[in-house]
């Protein structure tokens, strides 16, 4: 996976510019934070991820904050 | 500043009688005659405590319940004021007055007591009298070593001093009201039990009261983020007391019988300040220690003002284990307008919560912080981050549990800053007074400074004090200014690589306060106790790509440029 949006990991968790539906800068939550990591270091699939983390990773890819593809 | 009304006032009944008011010796018929005695309500400066902020709703219910008795008086807020007293006092004639009453709390009370002995020097005749929180818990040493204080009014004040200026308007004895204490003709220290509390509050007159105030009020407002609209906003009261004993809280002087007003007195009481200002409230900050004791009596409060106009919006602060109470009522309540709670966490060492009587341990404050986001209220958050017992194991609990729960991003950044305040008359400040063996002065605010326990813990607060003083400013300014930058882009429609280097860098300079103060604990916990030369060293690199603070205020500078020359006032108030 791979995304266009800049992105900052401090203090615990995952900040992504102009990831919110207005342009908002959203922090992830922990469990959110753990798994936007995962699915950068391509650790793992949005496919193989259940329950609520798989519905997150779907979200992400349906908004096009991730894009499928390897990461830069 | 001139005086508001001198004209208005009928001021000879005491003034060449100061014995009336105390012995009551025989009156002629027409010395006799009730007279309206002139009174002030005063506020005094609380220097830069956070308590300056807020108008003395204490007096204000006092000055309604007079009025509601046909009784006027004058009140004068100087809660921010930096002015000496004795010249705020001639600046606005409060020698002129047959009686002056002062709200004390500990943070006023030197200043209370030298605008009443410049007034008692002017004016012997004038009668002194002194209430609220402080002047509460020491009553009797407030009769026994200040000349210039006739009376303390205890705990709640309407009743009593409705009496008091009554008897003064009919030349009777002051002494002897229920709830009072005062000093009898050979200096001894007397006084009357407490009265009953006042039960049913629904009973009292709205805290319709003006005030001189050297400093002025900015206007209240809320920004909701919701509607995305300013809101006026309007301050109620709905409830007394909190049937709680933190440690710490000033409210235990007054006693913790909890009693409400009604759902409709509240509506009442928006409405009837909607039409005398003409401004319509649609933000409600109910100033209540605790609003929600009973969720269902609250929601019933929430629920008649949205029925009297859904656009208003309500928000209030209370105790983490309320908020496991109930959380469809919290649901609810965020379904008719509720916005923020403010929540009196204060620590999440298992040491500190017992120290300060919280009766909750760091789980339930995580569950409750959890509770509000995942309901998506935004929350407040009251903390103490140092008291004198504090270790180095309680500051990283603290330091954990903000980062783990996300307010690393929280503004303004006084959660780290804070520090236990020993108010008189409560258990906390007896109990370091025990600890250490030492009394404290009656009047004395202690310096938590010259209290640490533990040298590395006050370390690490001098150096949040250095760094509060040397960068926090800048900080507060480049968010201020950075935030209107990025939300007018960001709503103006513009997107890009400057906007999303902007917002990073926004939660970055968020951060680095309490990645800072981590930092100091680490060097701390490794023996190495940073001396003040050295904290720079301490300064944290942040955001991405990391940069050092200066370098991150720097960016953020080039980053807003000019923008910030064109503030929208709507969004001014929103960060400031």
């Amino acid at each position: 996976m791979r995304t266009t949006h800049r992105w900052l990991d401090e203090a615990g968790h995952v900040y992504v510019a102009e990831g919110g539906p207005q342009g908002q800068c959203v922090r992830l939550n922990a469990a959110a934070s753990k798994v936007w990591r995962a699915l950068l270091a391509e650790q793992i699939t949005p496919d193989e991820l259940e329950g609520s983390d798989g519905e997150f990773a779907r979200s992400l890819l349906v908004t096009g904050v991730l894009l499928p593809g390897p990461s830069d | 500043m001139a005086r508001t009304k001198p004209a208005a006032r009928q001021t000879t009944g005491t003034r060449q009688r100061s014995e009336v008011l105390r012995i009551a010796p025989a009156l002629t018929l027409a010395a006799a005659a009730e007279f309206a005695p002139a009174m002030a309500f005063v506020n005094p400066s609380v220097g830069y405590s956070d308590r300056r902020k807020s108008k003395p709703i204490g007096i204000a219910y006092v000055m309604a319940y007079l009025r509601s008795h046909g009784l006027e008086s004058e009140g004068f807020d100087f809660g921010g004021a930096l002015t000496e007293p004795e010249l705020l006092a001639a600046e606005h004639r409060l020698d002129t007055y047959d009686i002056v009453g002062f709200s004390v709390y500990n943070e006023s009370a030197d200043n209370a007591l030298s605008m009443a002995a410049w007034i008692k020097e002017r004016n012997p005749t004038a009668l002194i009298v002194m209430g609220g929180p402080h002047a509460t818990a020491v009553a009797d040493h407030l009769i026994a070593a200040h000349p210039q204080v006739d009376l303390v009014v205890r705990r709640e004040g309407e009743e009593p001093m409705l009496e008091i200026a009554r008897r003064v308007a009919a030349r009777r004895p002051v002494t002897g009201v229920l709830g009072t204490t005062w000093r009898e003709p050979n200096g001894e220290v007397a006084s009357r039990e407490d009265p009953p509390f006042i039960e049913d509050l629904d009973t009292l007159p709205f805290p319709d009261a003006r005030f001189t105030s050297d400093s002025g009020y900015p206007t209240l407002s809320y920004f909701d983020d919701v509607s995305g609209r300013l809101k006026p906003a309007l301050t109620v009261n709905t409830s007394r007391s909190c049937p709680y004993n933190c440690s710490f809280c000033g409210v235990l002087t007054i006693g913790r019988r909890y009693r409400t007003r009604s759902p409709g007195s509240v509506v009442e009481e928006i409405d009837y300040f909607r039409n005398r200002d003409g401004i319509p409230y649609q933000h409600i900050y109910f100033s209540d220690a605790n609003f929600y004791v009973n969720p269902r009596r609250s929601l019933a409060v929430i629920e008649a003002i949205h029925a009297y106009d859904p656009a208003i919006t309500v928000s209030f602060g209370t105790r983490v284990n309320q908020i496991l109470r109930s959380e469809d009522v919290l649901a609810r309540m965020k379904e008719i307008g509720l916005r923020f709670v403010e929540l009196g966490i204060e620590s999440a060492s298992p040491a500190m919560l017992e120290r300060l009587a919280k009766g909750v341990s760091p789980q339930v404050n995580v569950d409750a912080v959890r509770t509000l986001q995942r309901l998506g209220l935004e929350i407040v958050v009251d903390f103490i981050m140092f008291d004198p017992a504090t270790t180095l194991a309680d500051l990283r609990m603290n330091l954990a549990f903000l980062r783990r729960l996300g307010f690393y991003d929280y503004v303004p950044h006084e959660a780290i800053y804070t520090t236990l305040v020993l108010y008189q008359g409560t258990p906390i400040r007896e109990f370091y007074e025990r600890r250490h063996g030492r009394a404290f002065a009656p009047n004395e605010l202690p310096d938590i400074v010259g209290l640490y326990e533990n040298d590395d813990v006050a370390a690490v607060a001098a150096g949040m004090r250095w760094f509060r003083r040397t960068w926090q400013p800048a900080i507060d300014t480049a968010l201020a200014d950075g935030e209107l930058c990025a939300e007018k882009w960001r709503s103006g429609g513009r997107t890009g690589d400057r906007l999303a280097q902007l917002q990073l860098d926004l939660v970055a300079l968020r951060h680095v306060p309490y990645v800072f103060m981590q930092h100091l604990v680490e060097a701390a916990g490794d023996g190495r106790l940073a001396l003040e030369e050295e904290y720079g060293a301490h300064l944290p690199s942040t955001g991405a790509p990391a940069a050092a603070l200066t370098e991150l205020l720097a960016r953020v500078a080039e980053l807003v440029g000019d923008e910030h020359f064109e503030r929208d006032p709507s969004l001014l108030t929103r960060f400031a």
